[in-house]
């Protein structure tokens, strides 16, 4: 029983060192503070280890199915916090440099492939990566976000399918 | 309204399903709709890059090495509580009949990998069918700890009833939702087995949320199988079971065929 606990305290490091950053990254950006990223980050690996994870291998990959646990922990977190304005909402925040001393040397920037990543999002339209980032960031609803910019709902599914479909092109393009 | 138009309708939806930025009711209309609308998943399949991008896009800092050390501590800590709080239970003799159902459900916890995968029959597998079984043996790694040392807890557990909608047709479907020590675990018997290639999936869905995809499972010879749900849930959240192509989808392409509501 020990050996195995052991040997799965261990599997967990190892996902945490191989995804830790790219989590706290992302809690990061969601919640906009670090004590917060850290203890969404910390929640989310906790929650993995607790009740056994299981990603979707077919699909997507280890990556992504910690992200998505970061993404659901941070907008839970977030709207426990609530009674959110939109006016708290840093939705530029994306596009924004984080301060130089947390920035890591080996930074997603230097490899080709991140850059497209970066790219393909920082070239859209402002108004399209708004409603995108209000969306996944944010965790607020379409409707939530057609309210808060005044603008009508329509006008924010279009804009959110337009930035998604040039990201996908995007990527076809760079590879 | 015809097909098309309702084909029309639910695809200007699609990018905000694919983001999350639907509300509860309007996802699962859509995921009704995807699930008999090939274009719609063809087109949600060919976004998905584009939707995985969006993590990956912010900012790259390093988490303070602070994290992992609290992290590990805070796995080291549930372990302890974990079996310390078992032989507390043990000693103290409270509640007989709550242990004995703790125990229970955490025999349930304990059933080996190998048993729990027996459904799958490795060998006839398909290459790629074969390498998700082995990633989903390294996924329920962490689902099958032993939690207590065989002495349940001191925490009661919550059962909650699983009702076999419609669309499971006639199988004599025998299913509870339980909460064990906060941990979730869906006990399923008597479900018929998943056709070739198929498997089931349980879903996590909450009231103003998009639903969650959660475990993907096959069921043991018998019709059986326990499955974890690593998502903490709450009153009014509810817990879907689909059947699904094998390794899961991103979202349900199937009308569920149990239902629980916590
Ligand atoms: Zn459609």
């Amino acid at each position: 029983m020990t050996l195995v606990e052991g040997g799965e305290a261990r599997a967990l490091e190892v996902l945490y060192d191989r995804h830790g950053g790219a989590a706290y990254s992302l809690a990061h950006r969601i919640m906009g503070d670090r004590q917060a990223a850290e203890d969404v980050t910390q929640e989310a690996f906790v929650s993995i280890w607790r009740s056994g994870g299981r990603y979707d291998a077919m699909r997507g990959s280890v990556r992504s199915w910690v992200l998505a646990i970061v993404r659901n922990r941070g907008i839970d977190a977030l709207r426990r916090a609530s009674s959110r304005s939109s006016l708290d909402y840093d939705d530029d925040g994306a596009l924004e440099a984080q301060p130089a001393e947390e920035r890591t040397d080996s930074s997603v920037l230097r490899n080709e492939r991140a850059r497209v990543v970066r790219g393909a999002m920082a070239e859209l339209p402002r108004d399209q990566s708004q409603a995108l980032g209000l969306a996944y960031f944010g965790g607020f609803t379409h409707r939530e976000i057609a309210d808060m910019l005044d603008v009508p709902l329509g006008t924010i599914k279009g804009r959110m399918r337009l930035g998604l479909e040039k990201m996908r092109t995007s990527m076809d393009e760079a590879i | 309204m015809n097909v098309a138009d309702e084909h029309s309708r639910w695809n200007e939806d699609l990018a905000a399903f694919a983001v999350g930025a639907l509300d509860s009711e309007e996802t699962v209309a859509f995921a009704d709709h995807l699930a008999h609308c090939d274009q719609c998943r063809g087109e949600l399949h060919r976004l998905a890059p584009a939707v995985e991008l969006l993590p990956a896009s912010v900012e790259q800092l390093a988490p303070p090495p602070a994290l992992k050390s609290r992290l590990l501590e805070a796995i080291a800590a549930d372990q302890e509580t974990n079996v310390s709080g078992a032989a507390a239970a043990g000693q103290a003799g409270v509640g007989g009949r709550v242990r004995r159902a703790g125990a229970a459900t955490s025999r349930a916890a304990r059933v080996p990998l190998r048993e729990r995968l027996r459904g799958w029959h490795v060998p006839a597998l398909p290459a790629a069918l074969a390498a998700a079984a082995l990633a989903a043996a390294f996924a329920i790694g962490f689902a099958v700890r032993g939690d207590d040392g065989g002495g349940g807890t001191a925490v009661p557990r919550t059962t909650v009833p699983v009702v076999a909608t419609a669309a499971a047709g006639r199988a004599p479907v025998r299913a509870q939702l339980i909460s064990d020590a906060g941990n979730w675990h869906l006990d399923v018997t008597r479900l018929p087995r998943a056709g070739f290639g198929r498997v089931y999936q349980a879903w996590v869905m909450r009231r103003g949320r998009d639903v969650e995809p959660s475990t993907v499972f096959v069921l043991a010879r018998d019709g059986s199988s326990t499955v974890a749900i690593p998502q903490s849930l709450a009153q009014g959240d509810q817990v879907l079971v689909t059947e699904e192509p094998a390794g899961g989808s991103a979202a349900p392409t199937t009308r569920p065929l149990l239902s629980a509501t916590v």
